[in-house]
């Protein structure tokens, strides 16, 4: 698949309006960034996404169920002095609403002995939860680090002995996530060095469940990273939509027939998203989008346009999760499945 | 201590200046004798019951590499870490894995340990040593090396060595190790 930088670039260039740059001054936003806002949901709502940025989020803390019960783990933090609440539809996992001065969620004796794993938010857990329903065998992750889904994944395959093949790029996260995996003695997992576009060549086994967390802008995740509102320009979001659509098409050799691939971001971008998902399609006549097989929220739907732009009708079959409407990190999750 | 060991080198983000290196290779057969005589010396154990035939290893580290069993050869691919945890090389050390022994004393009972009072607990998992009033009770055989294991729950949660002159456990490795080491 050939693609073209100068074309995504034209493709996905916005011009801000007045509103919109505006309303960027007033929350020190990139004025392109904030003008897709008002494109995808109006003046008001994108003020309430605005809003909902400036919120902080709660971590969540995802109990290792191979070593202990969610709700003996549940007693032995509050005893520390966390106040939990547990998450409705993952109910090994618990939202932080408030903590003792000492010990940080980060630094308990049970987190060092691996008992549970800290998320910034329960979006990420999510894609897990939807690739591994009512599913047992391997799973690759393409793109692991720093290994929040890879650990949820060995932990829920631990069981029937499935394997989760992770994979990085990046050597720096990939040193964090084989420290997880010990630190949780995990068992199931196979920790790999390798870009994921390359990754079809290397290895020679296919999958029938694929993730593709892909490197992202985090555009969803500004709640607890600020520096994003102004991080990533047009022409740096151009390369990283050339990447991710790489990454997408490529891993898609390495699923089975009937194999099913989620492909997630945490950014609400449609270009790094929609966009993607539907380069791919186009290019790929073995390959479907499914409705998810678990509905664990109100999902927000995937777009089939935006701005100029006009999108495979079943891309409305993604998933969106919205800060301002869910209190999330923003994520957009797709599931694709080859055909036979 | 190895065969063969390739030098990985990674670059961080391009704004950042340092270079990580990681080693990986196949385990000697000097080394794999070393573990499977350490296995068999502390537990009685019929080494060849837990370790496979193939151990391979990756190096963060001058002080820490980290000992696994490959089952899978996947030759093409930089393996960084395999399912079977079997050993820790650090402080010039090699020591079994928590994996190994929990899998051992899962068989065959607890043997060369000490169990560890809360105190003693805490300051062990921050690397510090353990002092001869936090140990419970020293379980059998005993050797250099100990299992050190946390008596809230009975967990493995690291080694220590016995040190005669200072008379306290030396912290070998805990598990809060590899947080502190690997991010």
């Amino acid at each position: 698949m050939n693609i073209d930088l100068a074309e995504i670039y034209r493709e996905i260039y916005v011009e801000p309006s007045r509103e919109a740059i505006e309303l960027s001054m007033k929350y020190g936003y990139l004025p392109y960034i904030v003008q897709r806002y008002i494109d995808i949901l109006g003046h008001r709502e994108a003020n309430k996404l605005l809003e909902a940025f400036e919120k902080p989020v709660k971590s969540v803390v995802r109990t290792n169920t191979i070593l202990i019960n969610p709700s003996e783990l549940k007693e032995r933090l509050e005893y520390l002095g966390f106040k939990l609440e547990t998450i409705s539809w993952s109910n090994e996992s618990f939202r932080v609403i408030s903590q003792p001065k000492s010990p940080t969620i980060g630094s308990t004796h049970e987190y060092l002995k691996g008992y549970y794993y800290v998320h910034r938010d329960a979006s990420s857990l999510i894609p897990a939860h939807l690739l591994l329903h009512e599913f047992s065998g391997n799973v690759l992750d393409a793109c692991a680090a720093p290994g929040g889904k890879a650990t949820f994944m060995a932990q829920l395959l631990h069981r029937t002995n499935g394997v989760v093949f992770a994979n990085d790029l990046v050597l720096y996260r990939l040193k964090a996530l084989i420290g997880h995996f010990m630190r949780m003695k995990l068992n199931n997992v196979i920790v790999t060095c390798s870009d994921a576009r390359k990754l079809k060549d290397k290895l020679n086994k296919k999958f029938e469940r694929v993730l593709v967390d892909a490197p992202c802008s985090g555009e969803g995740r500004i709640s607890v990273d600020p520096g994003r509102k102004t991080r990533t320009s047009l022409l740096d979001l151009a390369i990283m939509v050339k990447r991710e659509i790489e990454i997408l098409y490529n891993t898609v050799d390495l699923l089975e027939p009937g194999g099913v691939l989620v492909y997630v971001t945490c950014s609400i971008a449609p270009e790094e998203n929609e966009y993607v998902v539907n380069k791919v399609l186009e290019h790929r006549s073995d390959l479907e989008v499914i409705e998810p097989p678990l509905k664990l929220l109100d999902y927000g739907k995937g777009l089939t346009e935006y701005r100029n732009l006009r999108f495979n009708s079943e891309l409305e079959k993604c998933i969106r999760i919205w800060p301002h409407t869910h209190q999330l990190f923003g994520y957009t999750i797709c599931l694709l499945r080859k055909k036979h | 201590m190895a065969a063969y060991s390739p030098i990985i080198r990674v670059h961080y983000m391009s704004s950042e200046k340092k270079t990580l290196k990681l080693k990986t290779g196949t385990v000697s057969k000097s080394t794999s004798e070393k573990i499977a005589k350490l296995l068999s010396e502390l537990y009685g154990v019929n080494p060849s019951r837990y370790l496979p035939s193939v151990l391979n290893y990756t190096c963060f580290n001058e002080n820490l590499c980290i000992i696994y069993g490959s089952k899978l050869g996947l030759v093409n691919l930089k393996v960084l870490y395999e399912n079977s945890w079997i050993a820790v090389y650090t402080k010039k050390r090699l020591v079994p894995s928590i994996n190994i022994v929990r899998s051992i004393y899962s068989d065959q009972g607890v043997k060369a340990a000490i169990i560890v009072k809360e105190q003693g607990v805490k300051a062990f998992l921050y690397g510090n040593d353990i002092l001869l009033e936090s140990v419970l009770q020293v379980v059998p055989p005993v050797k250099k090396l100990f299992a050190v294991i946390d008596s809230a729950d009975n967990e493995v949660i690291g080694f220590a060595a016995w040190n005669p002159r200072r008379r306290i456990y030396e912290n070998i490795y805990d598990a809060g190790l590899f947080l502190r080491e690997l991010g």
